[in-house]
């Protein structure tokens, strides 16, 4: 049974024995619950005895029942609280659990999980699941649990008090059971259906929202509505037609249920008649078949809950499934060469290739990647810092292959510099240092000093004890590109990755982002993206990737000798100029 | 109280209904009836058993029968009845969520240009769609609940003072005890705690949004234990912060699920009673098992009614962010067409400040551009040079001064002529969904294919189409098929050579997107604004030099005017810029210092 919901709930062993102490705490609640009943029972039987026979007296006072009522209201009391405690309090437990072991997963993905940025998205949503899950555990499953075994119990125990009249109260249950489970299925079918008319809707609204100034600017609006009210129409007529189909399906099921109640009835009035069973036995039934065909309702509405559930666990343990990257944390190469050899590589979604690329960045030198859009040499760049697993060949550095080095480890010798800057809501001071945690006030401030940040810092209300605000809100991406800078300095490592676009993603302070770049890569082994031809003629190695594969390699003067990719390149960029 | 905030909220739902209205109020009705049906049962129950227990001896089928067949008439009834409520329900329901969606965007399609660029689009779907589900939810699932969770208590409470009122007292003492319960868990400490709950949970879920944006960040640095820690302690914070929540509540959580189950405890001391007193023995026990049947439906209510006032609350204020951001000032177009002949464009003493500002974006500017004359706006970001431009195609009205186009002030011309006087290619353009045909003709549908061909030639967009294989019919984002941000740009491009107004407002940092293609977007800016009225947004001062003239913008006033010679005669801010310019297309990248010539040039 543990093992069963430590599967089933991706549970530690702890949180699947607090699920069963809570399933069971529920259980015993629930029957403790038909205590009032049986008490109400036994007063009834004595008193209908007196009915029945007058001059019987063997019944029992008014303080009898008080009394008894007050020590049965206690233990009921205690027992909620236990239950309650069970449920409630240790659920909590486990859902922490639950959310430092997504944490602990989520950083051990490749770094170029997190540029995908419906992939961030869906890890924070995965998050939330883990809030509804929690909900769902204290109050749903121990308790959907619990009403099916309640339910067998009492099931059983009528059974043995008389079958017969146990049999008309219970014929109703399989059958609608079955309905409502085929309707389940048939709902699960509509709502496919609907799921693409749905999402296919709110794809044009966001086109519309997306597009709104073209739209206007087209004089497109009333194009627009119009395609949007015929397929909005068209959504509500079907959802219409389903819904009725829907309600029709699960109301008949619950109109078997209710046939529960007649059949006790008029079965119960003939095996009275009869004198099969006695008043006493006729009423038992009457009053546990009044009652009990709304939580078996309940139950069966709530096993809806439980495949939202599932839906939400799956995406969890898909979370699970993702490649993890590990690897030896002792790393000390022997020097900064970055070696590709043949490498292969392709997204999952097979967007875009590597195919058999080999060059060699040496240890002080820069190598630039220059190319067509699209052809690979940011995807190049990143492979070099272990972003993601290549698919056959080997990237080493220092002649070590990188593949089985920790990516933390490896990338202590890396420092990276792209276009999309992270910056943490805390002061612009604490977001430097993160390049170098202990570094003293002075060495921070040199750093940012070197990398130009000084002059607009000195602007801000507070100076370096500013808070930026979430994700850097309050700057420019000029500056905030100069902190990534700052950062990078402070870190020190001996490799950079080096996104050229930064530099010109701020005009204004383009010379000054320069030079700071300048200042960055003294004496480093650089790896540059270039974008524009003339940065890169300082460059000792240009290497040219084209449709994911190697063009051309060597010195630039050599390149332009050559006439090939990069001389024309060179050449268009130029005459723009 | 509570019964106005239903009623407002109800209302609110109006305009979105159309011809059905009715709808609700009927799904309200249908729903009390099924209550009725549903009691009825109940009171069945309770004339069969007082029909056996006062003739114990002989049992008339017959007559229970009856009464078997009409409880089970009734529930059928209370069925359909309940199935008609919330098919009526969820038909008004699908209704508003339509409706809602329908006038929200075409409320949204008409505000001015300035709306989008205050609200992110991403925040604006999240709002409609939320609203949407939102009133979906609460109005087919919760509303009918509503009409039975107000007419049951009603029912049984006639019906306690109806059948026995002794005995009816004794079944509500365990009732009002739980309600005693719930109003002291809904007590100020209680409040606060909740108050706090939600902090809690709302910080660990912004810390952990940080934590994962900030994963590769942090990875890169090493520092990931430091990271881990704050997203770990805010998930201890809210285990323990839940934790105390739930002891706060332990007892009288406990008190009250037991009290609820408790009728039996109070019933039968008081049939004793009654019975003691010589009462009709038979009427008090089935008058008992009647109680005994119907409190536990007055413990379900009590929950209802409980969640239902927390939906409201939920349902308002889905639809208050909904109003809010259609609550955005309107502009009023004129409906005269002008006929403007003139395609120049003015400013005259034009003042404008964002809303929510008390700083002037635009302080007083004056600027006349002829027709077929190209004026480039440069200086610092943030000077004023987009709100210039965006001013020009009337995204805000000016505060003061005029905008004037041919003569003709923009407020004076109607919508529909003004958008085909200007053509504006600013940043983050975006193509729609659908072929690059359709993309192309957007402006015009007519468009022959010569015209087609000739936008295409001209925005330099011929290699795009070339390269593939369903050329212009390609659907763009089908089957993987995505072009890059140049590419898009230069189809952009293609599409407002098509429109072909006659005044064009560029941002030429559009050519910055694909700094491999830039290029042939800088081309094709050209080859747009040929012979036409254009204001250019000058980033980089590459284009600059042949303009008729160059008006450099700083604090929202024009500092400097002139041809690129004249500025640069000057040796005002405009040549500072030059200089600068000119010292960053000098830099290269180099390891070593002696290379290094961007650091030491100026």
């Amino acid at each position: 049974m543990l093992k069963y919901f430590q599967n089933k709930y991706a549970m530690s062993e702890k949180g699947a024995k607090d699920l069963l102490c809570s399933i069971i705490w529920t259980v015993v609640m629930d029957i403790s619950f038909m205590v009032p009943v049986i008490l109400s029972f036994k007063f009834l039987d004595e008193y209908l005895r007196l009915l029945l026979n007058p001059s019987n007296n063997a019944k029992n006072s008014i303080l009898y029942y008080v009394v008894m009522s007050a020590a049965f209201f206690l233990v009921m009391l205690v027992i909620a609280y236990f239950q309650y405690n069970s449920a409630y309090t240790k659920i909590y437990e486990e859902s922490a659990r639950r959310r430092i072991s997504l944490a602990e997963t989520l950083r051990k993905l490749p770094l170029a999980f997190f540029g995908k940025k419906d992939i961030a998205d869906l890890s924070s949503t995965i998050m939330e699941d883990a809030t509804q899950i929690e909900m769902l555990f204290s109050h749903a499953v121990p308790q959907i649990y619990a009403a099916v075994l309640n339910v067998l119990i009492i099931g059983v125990m009528l059974f043995f008090y008389n079958w017969q009249l146990s049999l008309a109260v219970f014929w109703v249950v399989p059958v609608a059971a079955l309905v409502f489970y085929l309707s389940r299925k048939f709902q699960h079918n509509v709502q496919a259906k609907f799921y693409h008319i749905k999402r296919d809707i709110s794809d044009k609204i966001q086109e519309g929202l997306d597009s709104a100034c073209e739209i206007k600017a087209y004089n497109r609006e009333e194009a627009f509505s119009n395609t949007l009210t015929s397929k909005l129409d068209n959504y509500e007529k079907r959802l219409i037609k389903g819904e009725l189909l829907l309600g029709a399906f699960i109301n008949l099921s619950y109109v078997f249920l209710k046939l529960g109640l007649p059949s006790v009835i008029l079965y119960g009035a003939y095996l009275l008649a009869t004198g099969s069973v006695n008043i006493f036995t006729y009423l038992v039934f009457l009053v546990i078949t009044a009652r009990i065909y709304n939580p078996i309702m309940d139950t069966m509405e709530h096993f809806a809950l439980l495949i939202f559930l599932n839906v939400r666990l799956k995406r969890m343990k898909e979370m699970d499934e993702m490649p993890r990257q590990d690897g030896k944390s002792e790393f000390d190469p022997q020097n900064y060469d970055i070696e590709f050899k043949n490498v292969d590589f392709s997204y999952e979604d097979g967007v875009q290739t590597l195919k058999n690329v080999s060059f060699t960045a040496k240890q002080g030198e820069v190598t630039a990647l220059v190319g067509p859009s699209g052809g690979g040499k940011s995807t190049a760049a990143k492979l070099s810092a272990r972003f993601w697993d290549i698919d056959s060949g080997v990237i080493t550095l220092g002649g070590e292959d990188i593949a089985r080095v920790d990516p933390e480890t490896l990338l202590n010798y890396y420092s990276i510099v792209f276009q999309d800057v992270t910056l943490f809501n805390s002061s612009v001071r604490d977001n430097i240092r993160l390049g170098k945690k202990d570094a003293p006030d002075e060495e921070v401030i040199k750093a940012a000093r070197l990398a130009r940040c000084d002059e607009f810092v000195k602007k801000l209300p507070q100076g370096y004890d500013t808070l930026i605000g979430e994700n850097g809100a309050r700057l420019s991406g000029g500056e905030r590109q100069r902190i990534s800078i700052a950062r990078a300095i402070l870190k020190d490592a001996p490799i950079i990755l080096l996104d050229e676009a930064t530099a010109s993603l701020d005009t204004e302070n383009e010379s000054k982002i320069q030079s700071a770049l300048s200042e960055l890569i003294k004496n480093k082994t650089v790896l540059i993206i270039a974008h524009r031809m003339r940065t890169v003629s300082g460059a000792d190695k240009i290497v040219v990737i084209k449709d994911g594969a190697i063009a051309e390699t060597g010195a630039p003067s050599e390149l332009k000798a050559k006439q090939g990719i990069f001389a024309a390149m060179v050449k268009t960029q130029y005459q723009m100029n | 109280m509570p019964k106005e905030k239903k009623e407002f909220v109800l209302k609110r739902f109006t305009p979105y209904m159309g011809k059905k209205k009715a709808l609700l109020p009927l799904s309200l009705v249908l729903s009390g009836i099924s209550a009725v049906f549903n009691i009825l049962p109940f009171v069945l129950v309770w004339y069969i058993t007082r029909d056996i227990l006062s003739a114990p001896q002989g049992i008339d089928v017959s007559k229970v029968g009856f009464y078997a067949w009409l409880s089970f008439a009734s529930a059928i009834g209370g069925i359909v009845v309940y199935f008609g409520a919330l098919m009526s329900s969820h038909l008004a329901a699908f209704h508003v969520e339509v409706g809602l969606q329908k006038v929200g965007m075409e409320k949204i399609l008409s505000m001015p240009l300035g709306f989008f660029d205050k609200h992110a689009s991403g925040k604006i779907r999240k709002i409609v769609n939320d609203g949407a589900g939102t009133t979906h939810t609460f109005l087919a699932h919760q509303l009918p609940d509503m009409a039975g969770s107000i007419v049951s208590p009603i029912i049984l409470v006639v019906l306690i003072f109806t059948v026995d009122w002794r005995m009816g007292l004794a079944s509500l003492v365990p009732i009002i005890l739980g309600f005693i319960t719930m109003k002291f868990m809904m007590s100020s400490e209680g409040q606060k705690f909740q108050k706090m709950y939600y902090d809690s949970l709302e910080e660990m879920s912004s810390e952990s949004v940080e934590y994962i944006r900030g994963i590769p960040v942090i990875k890169t640095f090493g520092q990931t234990i430091f990271s881990f820690r704050r997203f770990y302690d805010s998930i201890i914070k809210y285990k323990e912060m839940v934790h105390a929540y739930t002891l706060l509540w332990r007892k009288p959580m406990s008190f009250f699920t037991v009290i609820m189950q408790s009728a039996a405890f109070f019933l039968i001391p008081m049939a004793i009673f009654l019975i003691g007193r010589e009462e009709n023995i038979p009427l008090v026990l089935a008058d008992f098992i009647f109680y005994l049947l119907i409190s536990p439906i007055f413990t379900t209510l009590l929950m209802k009614s409980m969640h239902f006032q927390q939906n409201t609350m939920i349902a308002e204020q889905a639809i208050d962010r909904l109003d809010n951001l259609l609550d955005y000032p309107g502009m009023s177009y004129s409906e005269n067409r002008k006929n403007i002949k003139n395609h120049s464009l003015e400013f005259k003493d034009v003042v404008f400040s964002y809303e929510g500002s008390d700083q002037r974006a635009i302080d007083k500017i004056s600027f006349q551009l002829n027709e077929g004359e190209t004026i480039a706006l440069v200086g610092a970001s943030g000077g004023g040079k987009t709100t210039i431009a965006r001013l020009a195609a009337r995204f805000w009205d000016v505060d003061a001064g005029e905008v004037l186009i041919g003569g003709v002030n923009v407020k004076e011309i109607p919508k529909k002529e003004l958008m085909d006087t200007i053509s504006f290619v600013f940043q983050n353009t975006k193509l729609l969904k659908g072929s690059l045909r359709e993309n192309i003709v957007f402006g015009k549908e007519n468009a022959g294919e010569a015209e087609i061909n000739k936008a295409i030639d001209f925005s330099q967009s011929r290699e795009i189409i070339e390269n593939l294989s369903e050329g212009l019919d390609t659907v763009i984002g089908s089957k993987g098929i995505y072009l890059s941000g140049g590419e898009q740009q230069r189809i952009a491009l293609a599409r407002a050579i098509v429109k072909n107004a006659p005044i064009v407002l560029l941002d030429e940092a559009t050519a910055f997107a694909d700094p491999e293609n830039e290029h042939l977007i800088q081309k094709a800016l050209k080859e747009l604004s040929r012979g036409k009225t254009t204001l250019m947004i000058a980033h980089r001062l590459t284009s600059v030099q042949n303009v008729d003239r160059i008006l450099v913008i700083e604090n929202g006033k024009i500092a400097e005017t002139g041809t690129h010679q004249e500025l640069l005669k000057k040796g005002g801010i405009y040549k500072t810029m030059w200089d600068e310019y000119q010292k960053s297309v000098a830099w290269k990248i180099a390891t070593k210092e002696t290379v290094n010539q961007g650091g030491q040039y100026a």
